[in-house]
């Protein structure tokens, strides 16, 4: 009897506490239109083609217009004129991803590749005094290239032949450079490279890198100053040299080494890279390189 | 335990009750009347309305880091399609130019110059440069390209930057123009005319003092007024028998005369606006009877005692004067003149081929044997000469040096032309000596110390030079 009791009991709570569940909060407001604002933004003519050629094809935006919160907030940097946008655009669709699909297939790019470029005007001077960053990777999933306001669209000139090896920067070399680089980073964060090329020649590398001149790197068995900071600087730095190069090119910066050692550790490292290219992504990087530097002279 | 379980019912029917009965409407009461996307858009829409509203643009005068840098004019016409026309006078290029900006919601209602136009020459580092550990690095103005909304006080729109929160401050003034290129252009152009009125000029007879001066009717205070252009923020020293006093503020030209940023503070007074007086080139600020002058005098702002002592305990290390070292404002005009009869009347006695390069002047206090003595340097193509004057040894009487004129120890036959220059060093009346720091001129910076040595005879006459010592 006792039970029935608690059973009615509680059958008579559950309908008190339904009645409440379904009547306490009727006064809400019923679910309205979204308030926040999804209308497209202002698109100027460059919007509309970098739009229709980077992110409708590969799904890379290229981002130029400024966001204090995409660079360093601590460094002091501009953004760039809008008339320098295109032209590096166009060199990108060119110079590295034209080539790279070319070789690996249409959705190379559209698979591994930054989702987003950043275009900053100036120069993105370190703290320290004695060196500037060119470009960053970030996770793989952005690049950003700095003074691209101080470029001369069509000058190509190489480290090796000029008195101050800083003035590559102003040049279609540089940025070309710094693309290739850390377009190399986003891929070894896809494959991984063989551990085999950190100890080729692992004595030299160094944080003071800044304090060595190309040249003298050159002659320790790295490419440059910066590939000597390093192993995997030195891998995607001897990637950028060669695909900025003929075979000509390259092979005569090569063979211009003093150091019969410094020469092999440079052409070990230049084998190994070859293989990774073969190997992880089935890519022959002389040919990779090969349209690489005509997209170049075609620019 | 029939009784705890039938108790303990009754307590989670009587809890219940509370609980879903707390769900009543007693929440309905809101401290916005609008929901929090509404109110962004309505702060984004506010000052996208404010800025269009505008026809003939804004006058923004913004002060990148007022602790470190002074302010630049840009005349800004915002258009409803994301564009905007810039003409400023960062540098010499005023070109208009169209870039883009958006306002956006950042930390708050955000202005974004978001491509590259004038006032983004305020984040460019290659304005000043500094060399640091050796290399000439990019600093800057410090300033920024996003700038939040601050205020609205009838039309005058204040704007501050999220990196330099306390001291980098953007106002946006309606110009009033009717037409905004040609008005604009104009108006940069006569701003731009206040660089050359306080920069200090070079070669003038007389030696030129920048003298910053605050007085009221009880006091007056002057200051030695240091500007740097490149960065547009000067640095003032006052001198008094107790301390050294500093005043340090960001300089913005306006086509009046310049705008200061901090204000000047004397007394309770603040002193913000200064008018250019072209009759005696001076700037000058006047609030409630008291004014601040920013002037080019004969006298300098004041005489530090130490300057001497320290030129005694300096002893006979060399002071030279070297036109290839660069000019600096410091040696007047009229002591180059005599520098230019000393090297006329030397070539008229030794000929044409011989120029007088400098000279350098050794001071000791403590030996009459020639110890303090003059070089005049002579150069020609086929090698150099040096002339030597000797003196008595300095005496400093009342912070004033004497030096008495003894004779030559070679070449005496080039005493008569070298006499304008020996009776500046040795004149009766004796001879004022500031200490300024390093060295610097128009063309060199190096780290020796330098001063000037000025005729109290014939006070048109200064030096400015470096110590070897």
């Amino acid at each position: 009897m006792k039970n029935t009791y608690y059973k009615l009991s509680g059958i008579i709570f559950l309908l008190v506490a339904t009645s409440y569940l379904f009547t306490a909060c009727e006064s809400e407001p019923s679910l309205k239109e979204s308030q926040i604002d999804t209308s497209t933004p202002i698109l100027n003519e460059l919007d509309i083609w970098l739009r229709q050629s980077f992110v409708s094809p590969y799904n890379i935006d290229v981002q130029y217009k400024w966001d204090i919160n995409d660079t360093e907030v601590d460094r002091f940097l501009h953004p760039p004129f809008e008339r320098n946008v295109r032209p590096l655009a166009e060199i990108l669709q060119t110079v590295w991803i034209e080539p790279y699909n070319q070789l690996g297939g249409d959705n190379f790019i559209r698979t591994i590749a930054p989702r987003e470029f950043i275009f900053s005007g100036g120069f993105n001077f370190n703290p320290g005094g004695n060196t500037i960053t060119l470009g960053i990777a970030e996770q793989g999933a952005r690049i950003t290239l700095f003074n691209i306001d101080l470029l001369d669209f069509g000058t190509v000139v190489y480290e090796e032949d000029i008195p101050n090896d800083f003035d590559v920067q102003f040049a279609v070399t540089g940025p070309l450079q710094t693309i290739h680089h850390e377009y190399a980073h986003i891929l070894n964060q896809i494959e991984p490279y063989d551990p085999a090329f950190d100890i080729i020649n692992p004595a030299d590398y160094t944080s003071s890198w800044a304090d060595r001149s190309n040249e003298e790197a050159r002659e320790l068995g790295y490419i440059s100053a910066y590939a000597s900071s390093q192993p995997r600087e030195d891998f995607v730095e001897m990637i950028a040299y060669m695909l900025i190069r003929s075979a000509t090119k390259w092979d005569a910066l090569v063979d211009g080494i003093a150091s019969p050692l410094a020469r092999a550790s440079i052409r070990q490292k230049e084998q190994l890279i070859v293989e990774y290219y073969q190997e992880k992504f089935n890519i022959n990087f002389y040919e990779l390189r090969e349209l690489t530097y005509q997209a170049l002279l075609e620019i | 335990m029939k009784f705890i379980i039938k108790n303990s019912f009754f307590k989670l029917l009587f809890l219940s009750f509370f609980v879903l009965s707390s769900c009543s409407d007693d929440d309905n009461q809101s401290v916005f009347d609008q929901t929090p996307s509404e109110r962004v858009d309505d702060g984004i829409n506010e000052l996208r309305q404010l800025l269009v509203s505008q026809t003939n643009g804004y006058k923004a005068v913004y002060f990148t880091k007022n602790d470190e840098r002074g302010g630049f004019t840009t005349f800004m016409q915002f258009n409803a399609d994301g564009t905007v026309r810039q003409t400023s006078d960062f540098n010499d290029d005023i070109a208009l130019q169209n870039s883009s900006y958006e306002v956006r919601l950042g930390t708050t209602t955000e202005l974004v110059f978001t491509t590259r136009n004038h006032i983004t020459k305020g984040t460019d580092p290659t304005a000043v440069t500094e060399v640091i550990n050796g290399f000439p690095t990019g600093l800057g103005f410090f300033g920024t390209s996003v700038f939040q909304y601050f205020s609205n006080d009838n039309g005058v729109i204040a704007f501050r930057d999220i990196r330099n929160s306390e001291t980098g401050l953007m106002v946006l003034y309606p110009t009033n123009f009717t037409d905004f290129d040609t008005e604009s252009i104009a108006a940069v152009t006569k701003i731009r005319s206040q660089i050359a009125n306080i920069s200090v000029p070079l070669g003038l007879a007389t030696p030129i003092n920048h003298v910053l001066q605050i007085s009221n009717s009880t006091n007056t205070e002057r200051y030695e007024f240091n500007y740097d252009q490149a960065t547009r923020f000067s640095t003032s020293i006052g001198f008094s028998e107790t301390e050294i006093n500093e005043l340090s503020f960001g300089i913005a030209y306006t086509e009046e005369g310049i705008t200061i940023s901090p204000a000047l503070e004397f007394e309770e007074e603040a002193f913000v606006d200064f008018i250019y007086d072209e009759p005696s080139n001076s700037f000058i600020s006047t609030v409630n009877g008291s004014t601040v002058t920013i002037l080019f005098d004969s006298a300098p702002a004041f005489l530090n005692p130490n300057d001497i002592i320290e030129l005694e305990e300096l002893g006979p290390n060399g002071f030279l004067y070297r036109r290839s070292l660069g000019a600096n404002p410091l040696t007047s005009g009229n002591h180059d003149l005599l520098m230019d009869q000393v090297q006329l009347a030397v070539q008229g006695i030794i000929g044409p081929q011989w120029t007088v390069s400098g000279y350098q002047l050794i001071i000791d206090f403590e030996s009459d044997n020639c110890g303090t003595f003059l070089v005049l340097q002579l150069a020609s193509a086929a090698g150099n000469a040096n002339v030597f004057y000797c003196f008595e040894r300095g005496v400093i009487t009342d912070s004033t040096l004497f030096l008495t004129y003894l004779g030559p120890s070679n070449f005496t036959f080039l005493e008569p032309a070298v006499l304008p220059l020996i009776n500046f060093l040795g004149n009766s009346s004796g001879l004022e000596f500031t200490r300024q720091g390093t060295f610097s001129s128009d063309s060199n910076s190096f780290p020796n110390l330098s001063g000037t040595f000025r005729s109290l005879n014939e006070p048109s006459i200064r030096v400015y030079g470096l110590f070897f010592g």
